[in-house]
């Protein structure tokens, strides 16, 4: 193998590829050039060290499973249905009529499930919000 | 030392049947959900805002599915990502970037290490996401596809329509800035 003649280059030309140089993207003779210049100079061989941990840092960092609702496809274009619509209202209706009543002597129970069923029905079942406390 | 190997993709698009094979939106989600959700969870450094993104990436797939022509396809879901990663800072300004809680999102720690040496583990990972993070979104999305994905430069330049030399810079700069910010949080990077 023929040695290239040592090239000259300035700590900041060395530098801009050092990356470059760790990721094997630079060309043979840049390399060459690259090798040497680290082999002789401390304050590039810092920083090659340090770009080389920050890669290798990220690197490590481990792969993550995506949440199951990204693999439901999006619905075209999610509109309420007029039926569910007059559901969940009459349910209101029900409720808000037993609750003016006073009530028969039994508990008032809000329709949540047929609420929630109604929900999840013209939603797809994506992105439900998380219930949060409240402080008063 | 310029050798290391990248970081291997954890999804290849197998052959499909037929000659022209367009894959419908669970075949997408079943091969590149997890690598389009680990990609937007580094990108934002946040769960709730990788699952928007990733969500909005898949969205766009499956609005966009009959342009799929074979052989093009992981390069144009990374460019989507991006695309809509850096839309999403520019609309936003400023996108909240909070550490990831260690829950159920990660890969079970099961590689043989000693707890202590998990719990090291599980702080300098938290360390990297705070560090990446701090990234202008442009050099973080260089350093992201460069050394979570794996990409060569090429590939980069082609997903972003960045030229090779901007690509180049950023995934040095963005590493320079990264090990900096590490430094400035005290976190222990290992040499050797």
């Amino acid at each position: 193998m023929v040695e290239r003649p040592f090239r000259l280059r300035t700590c900041r030309s060395i530098r801009e590829q050092l990356s470059a140089f760790l990721d094997d993207e630079v060309a043979d003779a840049d390399a060459m050039d690259i090798s040497r210049h680290v082999a002789r100079c401390e304050d590039c061989a810092s920083e090659l060290e340090d770009v080389r941990m920050a890669r290798d840092a990220v690197r490590a960092l481990p792969p993550l499973h995506a949440p199951a609702a990204l693999a439901q496809p999006p619905l075209a274009t999610p509109r309420r249905r007029p039926l569910a619509l007059l559901g969940a209202a009459g349910a209101l209706v029900g409720a808000a009529a037993v609750f003016v009543a006073g009530g028969t002597g039994g508990e008032v129970v809000p329709p949540v499930d047929d609420l929630v069923v109604d929900h999840v029905t013209n939603t797809g079942g994506d992105f439900v919000l998380t219930p949060v406390r409240v402080e008063r | 030392m310029a050798n290391d190997a990248r970081p291997e993709r954890d999804v290849e698009l197998p052959e499909l049947d037929g000659p022209d094979p367009v894959p419908t939106f669970q075949e997408v989600a079943d091969r590149y959900g997890s690598t389009i959700y680990t990609i937007a969870h580094r990108l934002t450094g946040n769960r709730d805002e990788a699952q928007d993104l990733a969500q909005d990436v898949f969205v766009r797939v499956y609005r966009n599915l009959h342009r799929y022509e074979p052989g093009t396809f992981e390069g144009w879901l990374y460019r989507i990502t991006k695309n809509l990663f850096l839309d999403k800072v520019r609309r936003r300004r400023r996108v909240r970037f909070d550490p990831l809680p260690d829950d159920d999102w990660r890969e079970p720690a099961d590689d043989g290490l000693l707890p202590d040496e998990v719990v090291d583990s599980i702080t300098m990972h938290a360390d990297v996401e705070s560090a990446l993070a701090t990234l202008p979104a442009t050099f973080r999305t260089a350093v992201v596809l460069c050394d979570v994905q794996g990409l060569t430069y090429e590939e980069i330049a082609r997903a972003t329509g960045w030229p090779l030399g901007t690509v180049r810079s950023r995934i040095h700069r963005g590493r320079r800035m990264l090990r900096e910010a590490l430094v400035a949080m005290g976190s222990e990077l290992r040499r050797g």
